[in-house]
């Protein structure tokens, strides 16, 4: 299944418009609460992404559940002034930066605040951004507005996660990168499965910390997948047991059809569990051998 | 080790019963996928499956069998699964070549030596071999023992007929040096 794979692989990768689009889209967020905050003009260096946009892990087709998930980061000034509110600075903060936001985005998008960020949906519901801003410590963490219960504030450091990602998606040639994608389609093709984009991308960099540990090609990534999901019924949550359960079963029956030369009948089963990005097959070639009886083999041998 | 490189019926072979396999001409080396539709027996399991090779024509022995590798690393994965090292799954431990027959045996079964038809029929055997020791735990028959083991127990299979392969092997020299050699190996492997 090499060519469907490495298909299927690209299939839901994100088009270069929609990377595009995604970037225009939180870039017009950050500039905007930029010019409010600093004198300078914007370059970038306030905006810190994470999540899916960052590690470049999500995937098509996008849905408006996808947010871009950034960092605005706010001067200490801006931090001082809000942690010193006798009562729900974080709050007073979101609604500053909501206030801030819907100078710009008016009439059709929609600009919402809760728990911990400002989330702007815009009128096409694609790429949304939800916006936490937030303190830049000096050893590199962040200080978040949560306001809830009152209002506190929060130590968050995606760094973490990411360097994590990087330094796993490096020494696995991209795996980290394509089975994250391909772990999340099946999420996306599974209702009811809950499975939490964070620990997702954990689960994936340890298994392959310890399986296909340099990458894999196309032609292995059946027996990748297979592996996953395997580890998967073993480290899961209650909760997700059954759906990684039900996954591995197919993706070993697909395996098996694929070694018995059945690429047909393996592309449907991988549909069940991918959904209609997977490439589907329509024959299966003409058999090119049949059993081959053998009696008198050579016995192997070692050294 | 000699060079050896294919013909034009060679070629043929591959590209009318192997398609999945190709021949490199610049490197010498056939490449590909191949696949297996085999039966151990009458009686036997039908196992079909497939796996990733490459055979450098640029190294074969005498015996006329070339360095035969498994390139998708499944073999190594099978045996970190089952918890073996790969020696144990017929890989050599120095360049990961599989070691699919003991020399003395090759003489054999390749009596013109290289035979690039009964070579793929034997390293589909072989596979055969290693896809049911995965499925099943268990091997469908007995292999020969690592180094000199197995030189071992090739005289002890026929005393006759393997004399001379065990004598040059170990280089015994005299009748009392090749006695002592055995009953050294008897010792020290318990048979």
């Amino acid at each position: 299944m090499k060519e469907e794979f490495s298909k299927f692989a690209n299939n839901i990768r994100l088009t270069p418009s929609q990377k595009d689009d995604a970037k225009t889209k939180y870039n017009g967020v950050c500039k905007k609460l930029h010019t409010s905050y600093y004198d300078t003009s914007y370059d970038g260096s306030t905006k810190f992404l994470f999540g899916s946009y960052k590690t470049k892990t999500n995937v098509r087709p996008i849905t408006e559940n996808q947010d871009v998930d950034v960092l605005f980061k706010i001067p200490k000034t801006t931090y001082e002034k809000f942690k010193a509110y006798s009562s729900n600075g974080p709050s007073a903060l979101l609604q500053e930066v909501k206030k801030i936001l819907s100078e710009k985005y008016t009439t059709t998008d929609n600009i919402k605040t809760w728990g911990k960020v400002v989330k702007i949906t815009f009128a096409d519901k694609t790429h949304n951004v939800e916006v936490l801003p937030a303190f830049e410590k000096e050893d590199g963490t962040f200080k978040i507005p949560n306001s809830e219960n009152g209002g506190s504030w929060e130590n968050f450091n995606p760094r973490g996660q990411i360097d994590r990602f990087n330094s796993s998606n490096t020494v696995t040639d991209g795996l980290t990168a394509d089975l994250t994608r391909m772990i999340k389609t099946w999420v996306d093709n599974t209702s009811t499965c809950n499975y939490k984009s964070y620990k997702l991308l954990e689960d994936v960099i340890a298994f392959l910390n310890s399986n296909f540990k340099s990458g894999a090609t196309y032609s292995e990534y059946s027996s990748v997948v297979k592996s996953f999901f395997k580890y998967l019924s073993n480290h899961c949550s209650e909760g997700l047991k059954n759906h990684a359960k039900t996954a591995f079963d197919r993706a070993v029956k697909a395996y098996d059809f694929e070694k018995e030369d059945k690429p047909k009948e393996a592309s449907e089963t991988w549909r069940k569990v991918f959904g209609s990005e997977f490439p589907l097959i329509s024959s299966n070639p003409a058999k090119e051998q049949n059993t081959r009886v053998f009696t008198n083999p050579s016995l192997p041998y070692g050294y | 080790m000699a060079i050896k490189t294919l013909n034009k019926t060679e070629i043929e072979l591959l590209t009318n019963e192997y398609p999945k396999l190709r021949y490199d001409v610049g490197k010498n080396v056939i490449k590909g996928i191949l696949p297996f539709n085999l039966k151990f027996g009458p009686d036997g399991v039908v196992i079909i499956d497939q796996y990733e090779i490459e055979i450098d024509l640029n190294n074969v022995s005498e015996f006329g069998i070339p360095i035969i590798k498994e390139t998708s690393n499944r073999i190594v994965e099978i045996a970190a699964k089952k918890g073996i090292p790969p020696i144990d799954l017929h890989l050599n431990s120095m360049n990961g070549s599989m070691c699919i027959i003991i020399p003395p045996k090759a003489k054999e079964r390749y009596p013109n030596g290289f035979d690039l038809k009964e070579l793929l029929r034997h390293i589909e055997e072989h596979l055969y071999w290693i896809s049911y020791f995965e499925k099943y735990n268990k091997t469908p028959w007995k292999t020969y023992g690592h180094g000199d083991l197995g030189y071992l127990q090739l005289y002890l299979e026929d005393k006759i007929k393997y004399t001379s392969d065990f004598k040059e092997h170990f280089s015994c020299k005299s009748r009392p040096e090749f006695r002592r050699k055995i009953k050294e190996l008897k010792k020290t492997y318990d048979l």
